[in-house]
């Protein structure tokens, strides 16, 4: 057991933790910028997965990352504007606009993908390449797991702290909270309450069809039939127990890869104990960790009830 | 004077219901022009499209003689338009400071400069006689306040023209008298403002100018000095007033339900009880009169065993509560208008039928087995015979109770509520929102209840309803009760005074 | 009729037709007749009765979790983890099928009481976190999914493995479901159908099943009526676990006989989309089960007939919930309403 406990061991241990947090963390704050104008996507699955399926048309047919990334953001969008035009346009139940958007996202790029493959097994892709940033890399213990990443990583951490002051700081973050707080009372004030949304959901459908994307062009290069295998919802539950603000969101997020991580390290150093209860370790963290948190006090007061213009 | 805002033939449809058909309506600067009219007259429907909630189906809006169109709050707001809703419309989660600047755009840059803003809020507030404590959150602060919170958010936006939608409906008279403080001042300053109210003595103090509304129709705009608060009354309602006087009863029968010293958050003002002693009994209907918000939902939610009381007692027909739960306090024969027949009376997706048989599908007379054969027949029947009864006008009561009208959907809790012959009826605020016959119908039904025996609390901020209705009268004011008076011959005055805490 | 309720049976045949129309432009497009290969998937369905048997056989555990699905939703929350429950059942009644000693109709009757009594305990985590700590049950329920999925995983890797392959022994042969007339589908599918019509005929005609809608219609005026909200919410969490949960003990007894990778695997989420599509009626859950069972089935036969891959067939399956859903939005419009009520009225004077 001592070969758990080196320095070595830990930096490897964080650096996968933050690997596998990563996509968690971009749908993540995608949900968190959503929810906080109102609107809950519980299709975040459903945004990633088509992130993840044409980020990889893209770079295959162009064989460019960039264009891969941008068809990718483009599959998120489809997804999100899809729910806005049920959630919003025609005001229904946004749970079940989610579900179908997942089922939705599910059949398309299976079905796409056995056109794209007619039965070959896809090469990979190429991925994106990691630079060391000069100095914090070197940092012992977390340098190499937060510094020495890729470039999508680096504009997540951009972002988090952009959001972080924008709902702290901004005027437009300040509109962007009452409109999921009290979309009346929004309204009354001149703020445009639908418009809000529809760019809520739409920074969510890009964030979203990133951290789909980055599953595909940073960590595997490759696509697989429900790839997502359930990140989107738990990056839900990631928003919920970040309190629905960026850091929390981010910190909840990592405490799930670091889960994971361990049992995967657990695995690979061969703890006797089945590979498939190890697995339950991340899950049931999270769900200890919900146990724990009040459910209500952070969400937007009017998260998930369609808003109508003059109606109480 | 200049006129600053002419709407001309304004009509609005919701399917077949004209809520305003030809509305004519021009307000000068520096006016206080009134809205008179009844619940339902259309003033809250015209302020709407004003404020581009509602697009009209006719007609045109001129804002200082040039033809507008208000597609939003957004642009009503950038055309000098502020409204002060009767539901506030704050965010409760944000502080003073934070709902005034809210949504402005007059801003350099991205990031908020609280210090400059700070300053021009204080101005503002300075100028206009607008107390308010900019670091509260607006949960922390008094409904005067909240309402100071809101004409200075207009202000601070540039409003020109202020419309005012019932502001005085949840103010005691002190601060009523405050507001018209301020409203004078912005006038005087080249404001205007409309103001809607169907409280005459109020519209008979403040107004330059009123146009009355009827029914979705403009009657007529007069001047102040040439009407008188009959003549007003007559337009506005269309007929002479007959106010109906119901017999009062002076020596009630055995109590039904008494409280003892009762509290709940008594540190609330707003939203709890404070030591609360009262008893209604068999045959009388016991009047809360009292200013919205000061412990009314509360101090039902507790006779109807919705929430439990934090101190005291609480004794139904003469045996002491030890649990609250609604189910036990139906079983005790207590029946309920809630306050919101919506969200609390009505299942809105289930049909007529299903409402009025809703807590009794387990009566033998409507399943067989205890509850696990439901007779469809028989709930038909009976629910047609109720339609009848009660006069619910429906196309069948197979419809969604949603689809109904206010006065109809009342109906229909009055069916459930009193077809079974309760102990004691809570009524709280039965009338809201309905035009007079429904008003009368529910009124009738209520006499009725209390001749048959039955023990009414009557919860209203229609002091008009509390006069007409009660036998006894109890004033409630920030959870405490005021003080006790009879219900003939009320003296008026002193319940006037103690509704506003004194 | 009552307008509402035709469109509300309207709106899903509609998007069954589009759906098709999209799905047999996509045949074209791959260059195949689409009247030949719908003719081939409908063979294949429901061409002889081998066939249908096939189809029902495959309808049965959808039925199972869409029941589950509509369950939960009458009363108001979102049990999205119908398959954990399924897969918890399925573990339970496997292990005590192979392990008890215990076989025949005894074995039978244990093993799927307590796969229903697995299934409704593992529901009830999330039923009390909503209730108890005002959490997300569709979160918790999803989470609870992949930790019966892994769980499951353990068994048939480790604790109840047989042989080389990852997999668990086999149900004892007296311990399997009859099959009916000899087909593929079981005695499995006659309780499917048997609780569907129990759990129609409880939210119809019963008080309870009476107040449970009404809970899930609207909480707060239940519970000023004096309805028990809370209780009402764990119970239909309970017994939309225990369904699902009868629902995994039936499909090992009678279709699997042993844990795989890969047993139950989207029966949740499937039967969440088709409760929808049902709209929450359980009788019409049972049609649309059989009809996604029969697009499965019959695709194989129309990937081999006229080799259109039977993706073109989840595609068909996705764009139903979508449309339904889209448009079951779309008659609530007032704007499209007053429009359908014209054409309506027109159509009546004519």
């Amino acid at each position: 057991m001592s070969q758990l406990f080196t320095l070595s061991f830990f930096t490897a241990f964080l650096a996968a933790a933050v690997r596998l947090a990563v996509p968690l963390i971009y749908a993540g704050l995608g949900e968190t910028i959503a929810e906080k104008a109102g609107v809950i996507n519980i299709g975040m699955e459903g945004v990633m997965l088509d992130g993840a399926f044409f980020s990889f048309a893209g770079a295959w047919y162009s064989g460019s990352l960039a264009v891969g990334l941008l068809c990718g953001i483009a599959g998120g969008v489809l997804m999100s504007v899809l729910h806005g035009v049920i959630c919003i346009v025609l005001a229904q139940d946004q749970t079940v606009s989610g579900l179908a958007i997942n089922m939705f996202a599910l059949g398309l790029t299976s079905f796409l993908f056995k056109l794209m493959s007619q039965g070959q097994s896809y090469q990979q892709v190429e991925t994106f390449e990691t630079y060391a940033i000069p100095g914090l890399s070197k940092i012992p213990l977390i340098g190499a797991a937060f510094f020495e990443k890729d470039i999508l990583c680096y504009l997540l951490y951009i972002l988090l702290i952009l959001f972080t002051i924008f709902y702290k700081r901004t005027d437009l973050g300040l509109s962007h909270i009452a409109v999921g707080e009290a979309p009346h009372a929004a309204e009354s004030a001149g703020i445009p309450v639908h418009l809000f949304q529809w760019t809520a959901l739409l920074v969510n459908g890009v964030l979203g069809g990133i951290g789909g994307a980055y599953l595909v062009l940073v960590q595997l290069g490759v696509f697989t039939e429900n790839m997502i295998s359930g990140r989107g919802y738990i990056a839900l539950a990631a928003v919920i127990l970040g309190r629905h603000m960026p850091l929390g969101m981010f910190a909840a997020a990592l405490l799930f890869g670091l889960a994971n991580a361990l049992q995967i390290r657990l695995q690979t150093i061969g703890v006797s104990v089945s590979p498939y209860l190890l697995a339950i370790l991340p899950y049931a963290m999270t769900l200890l960790a919900m146990l724990g948190a009040a459910g209500r006090s952070s969400r937007p007061e009017s998260l998930g009830k369609p808003y109508v213009r003059g109606s109480r | 004077m200049e006129e600053i805002l002419r709407m001309e033939h304004i009509t609005k449809r919701f399917g077949e219901f004209y809520a305003n058909r030809d509305i004519n309506l021009s307000v000068l600067k520096g006016e206080v022009h009134t809205l008179l009219g009844e619940n339902g007259a259309g003033k809250s429907t015209l302020m709407n499209i004003l404020f581009g909630l509602y697009q009209p189906s006719g007609g045109q809006i001129f804002l200082h003689g040039k033809p507008v169109a208000i597609d939003s709050p957004a642009t009503a707001v950038k055309l000098g338009i502020g409204m002060v809703h009767q539901h506030f419309m704050l965010v409760e989660a944000m502080t003073v400071f934070e709902n005034i600047i809210l949504g402005d755009r007059n801003t350099k840059g991205i990031f908020i400069d609280r210090n400059a803003r700070r300053k021009e809020i204080l101005e503002l507030s300075e100028r206009y006689n607008l107390d308010v404590e900019l670091d509260k959150p607006i949960t922390e602060i008094a409904v005067g306040a909240q309402q100071r919170v809101e004409i200075l958010k207009a202000l601070y936006r540039g409003a020109e023209l202020l419309v005012l939608d019932e502001p005085t409906a949840a103010l005691t008279d002190i601060e009523v008298e405050g507001l018209f403080r301020i409203m004078k001042k912005l006038v005087g300053e080249g404001k205007s403002i409309i103001f809607i109210s169907h409280k005459m003595r109020e519209v008979m103090q403040i107004s330059d100018r009123i146009t009355i509304l009827r029914a979705g129709e403009t009657v007529r705009t007069v001047e102040r000095g040439e009407t008188t608060g009959e003549e007003l009354a007559g337009l506005m309602i269309g007929r002479e007033l007959a106010p109906s006087h119901y017999a009062k009863v002076t020596k009630p029968g055995a109590a039904v339900v008494s409280l003892h010293d009762v509290d709940y958050q008594k540190k609330s003002k707003h939203n709890g009880l404070n030591g609360v002693t009262l008893e209604v009994g068999r045959g009388e209907i016991l009047g809360i009169a009292g200013v919205d918000g000061n412990g009314q939902s509360q101090l039902a939610q507790l006779v109807t065993g919705v929430i439990a009381p934090e101190g005291g007692s609480v004794d139904m027909k003469g045996s002491r509560v030890a649990t609250f739960s609604p189910n036990g306090f139906i079983l005790e024969n207590v029946s309920h208008i809630p306050e919101d027949r919506n969200k609390m009376g009505l299942i809105g997706n289930m049909s007529v039928m299903e409402n009025i048989l809703l807590k009794e599908t387990g009566d033998p007379r409507f399943s067989d087995a205890g509850g696990w054969h439901l007779k469809r027949k028989a709930m038909r029947t009976y629910a047609e015979q109720m339609q009848q009864k009660y006069d619910i006008r429906c196309t069948s009561v197979a419809q969604e109770s949603r689809n109904l009208s206010g006065g109809n959907q009342q109906k229909v809790i009055l069916a459930r509520e009193l077809e079974n012959h309760p102990d004691l009826l809570v009524a709280v605020h039965p009338t809201r929102g309905l035009d007079i016959g429904a008003t009368r119908f529910v009124h009738d039904t209520m006499i009725s209840a209390r001749d048959a025996g039955c023990g009414v609390l009557l919860i209203s901020a229609d002091f008009d309803e509390i006069l007409e209705m009660s036998d006894r009268i109890i004033v409630i004011f920030e959870g405490k009760i005021m003080g006790e008076y009879p219900g003939s011959n009320p003296p008026i005055d002193q319940i006037s005074l103690a509704m506003a805490g004194k | 009729m009552n307008k509402n309720r035709f469109f509300s049976i309207l709106v899903p045949f509609i998007s069954v037709l589009l759906a098709f129309l999209v799905g047999c432009i996509i045949m074209a497009a791959l260059g195949a007749n689409p009247a030949t290969a719908l003719g081939a998937l409908w063979k294949g369905a429901f061409g002889n009765t081998r066939n249908v048997g096939t189809t029902l056989s495959r309808a049965t555990p959808l039925i199972f979790t869409s029941l589950c699905a509509c369950f939960a939703y009458r009363c108001g929350v979102f049990n999205l983890g119908g398959e954990g429950q399924f897969l918890i059942g399925s573990v339970v009644c496997c292990y005590i099928a192979t392990q008890s000693g215990i076989v025949g109709l005894p074995a039978i009757i244990l093993c799927i009481l307590c796969g229903g009594i697995a299934g409704g305990f593992w529901a009830a985590i999330p039923g009390l976190l909503k209730i108890y700590r005002g959490q997300n049950e569709m979160i918790i329920s999803i989470m609870l999914n992949y930790v019966a999925t892994l769980f499951m995983g353990v068994i048939y890797t480790n604790w109840l493995r047989e042989g080389s392959v990852p997999q668990t022994m086999s149900v004892p042969d007296e311990s399997k479901l009859s099959r009916l007339f000899g087909l593929r589908c079981t005695s499995a599918f006659v309780i499917a159908v048997v609780i569907g019509i129990l759990v129609y005929y409880f939210l119809f005609y019963t008080s309870m099943g009476f107040q449970l809608r009404a809970v899930g219609l609207n909480m707060t005026a239940s519970q000023f009526n004096g309805f028990a909200v809370k209780r009402y919410i764990l119970f239909s969490f309970i017994i939309s676990g225990v369904i699902a949960g009868v629902g995994g003990s039936a499909e090992l007894l009678g279709t699997q006989f042993r844990l795989i990778n890969g047993f139950g695997a989207g029966y949740g989420f499937d039967g969440v989309a088709m409760a929808l599509i049902a709209q929450l009626h359980p009788l019409a859950a049972i049609l649309v089960a059989i009809f996604f069972a029969a697009l499965r089935v019959g695709s194989t036969t129309m990937q081999a007939a006229t080799g259109v891959p039977t993706s073109v067939s989840e595609i068909i399956q996705a764009l139903v919930i979508v449309f339904t859903v889209a448009g079951l939005a779309m008659v609530k419009l007032p704007e499209f309403k007053a429009a359908l009520e014209r054409i309506f009225s027109a159509g009546k004077e004519a």
